[in-house]
């Protein structure tokens, strides 16, 4: 009785065919979901305008990256060269 | 049709006068690089936003003085916005033609890899290499090569 359970317990449950294929769709569609966001090289007009960049104002960054560094005592963390070492 | 006749030689004049109109403005539809058959062709990708373009056209402004008929540049605009590229023109002494390809038809046909990309034809218009982006080193390796095509 205890066999015949365990047998039971270990026997894999078996999707139905239309169950698998539609996860098979989906599984493909996902993942090729993503291949063709390319932007041309051609089409960045909109992309090298200034508003786009993600640092807007660099100026600004720069002087808060300096009160930052002034009060935490640390550097670093957004978009900054150094390594924290506190020699720039 | 005296005063119309009148208008119109004016606005030949000024129109004549344009630096933006002394060279050839084609849309893409009418670009056919055979029609060039004969002349080296330096095929020039640009766009307004791309800033190694600016340094390009002064570049190619001066070669065209120096090869004059041996060599044709064909500077093919991919600006979406017409107005953009028209503005661009503006700014610069521009002695070669310029193709319109707001829609990246024919930057689609050649895989444009950068911006700017250069291609140079022979005088059969068979390929002889590209060039990617634009750099103040590069120029004189690019002189080089066309002299280089024109020469043979």
């Amino acid at each position: 009785m205890i066999t015949q359970r365990i047998i039971n317990m270990k026997s894999p449950t078996r999707l139905p065919g239309a169950s698998r294929a539609l996860i098979t769709v989906a599984a493909l569609t996902l993942l090729s979901g993503c291949s063709s966001l390319g932007v041309k090289p051609w089409e960045r007009g909109t992309l090298a305008k200034p508003e786009m960049a993600l640092d807007s104002q660099p100026v600004v960054s720069a002087l808060d990256d300096h009160i930052y560094f002034s009060k935490e005592a640390s550097s670093g963390g957004r978009s900054f060269g150094g390594g924290g070492c506190g020699c720039n | 049709m005296k005063p119309f006749c009148r208008r119109l030689a004016i606005m030949l004049l000024v129109l004549g006068s344009s630096p933006l109109l002394a060279q050839q403005q084609i849309d893409v539809e009418d670009f056919d690089l055979s029609d060039y058959k004969g002349k080296v062709v330096y095929l020039d990708f640009w766009a307004s936003w791309c800033t190694p373009c600016r340094a390009s056209f002064p570049f190619m402004a001066e070669i065209t003085g120096i090869h004059g008929d041996e060599l044709a540049i064909v500077a093919v605009n991919v600006d979406e916005k017409p107005a953009d590229a028209l503005d661009f023109l503006k700014d610069y002494e521009v002695p070669f033609d310029v193709v319109f390809d707001h829609a990246g038809q024919l930057a689609t046909e050649y895989k444009v890899p950068g911006m700017p990309t250069s291609y140079l034809f022979d005088r059969d218009g068979t390929p002889i290499g590209s060039h990617v982006g634009f750099r103040k080193k590069d120029m004189d390796a690019i002189r080089e090569w066309i002299a280089d095509a024109v020469s043979k």
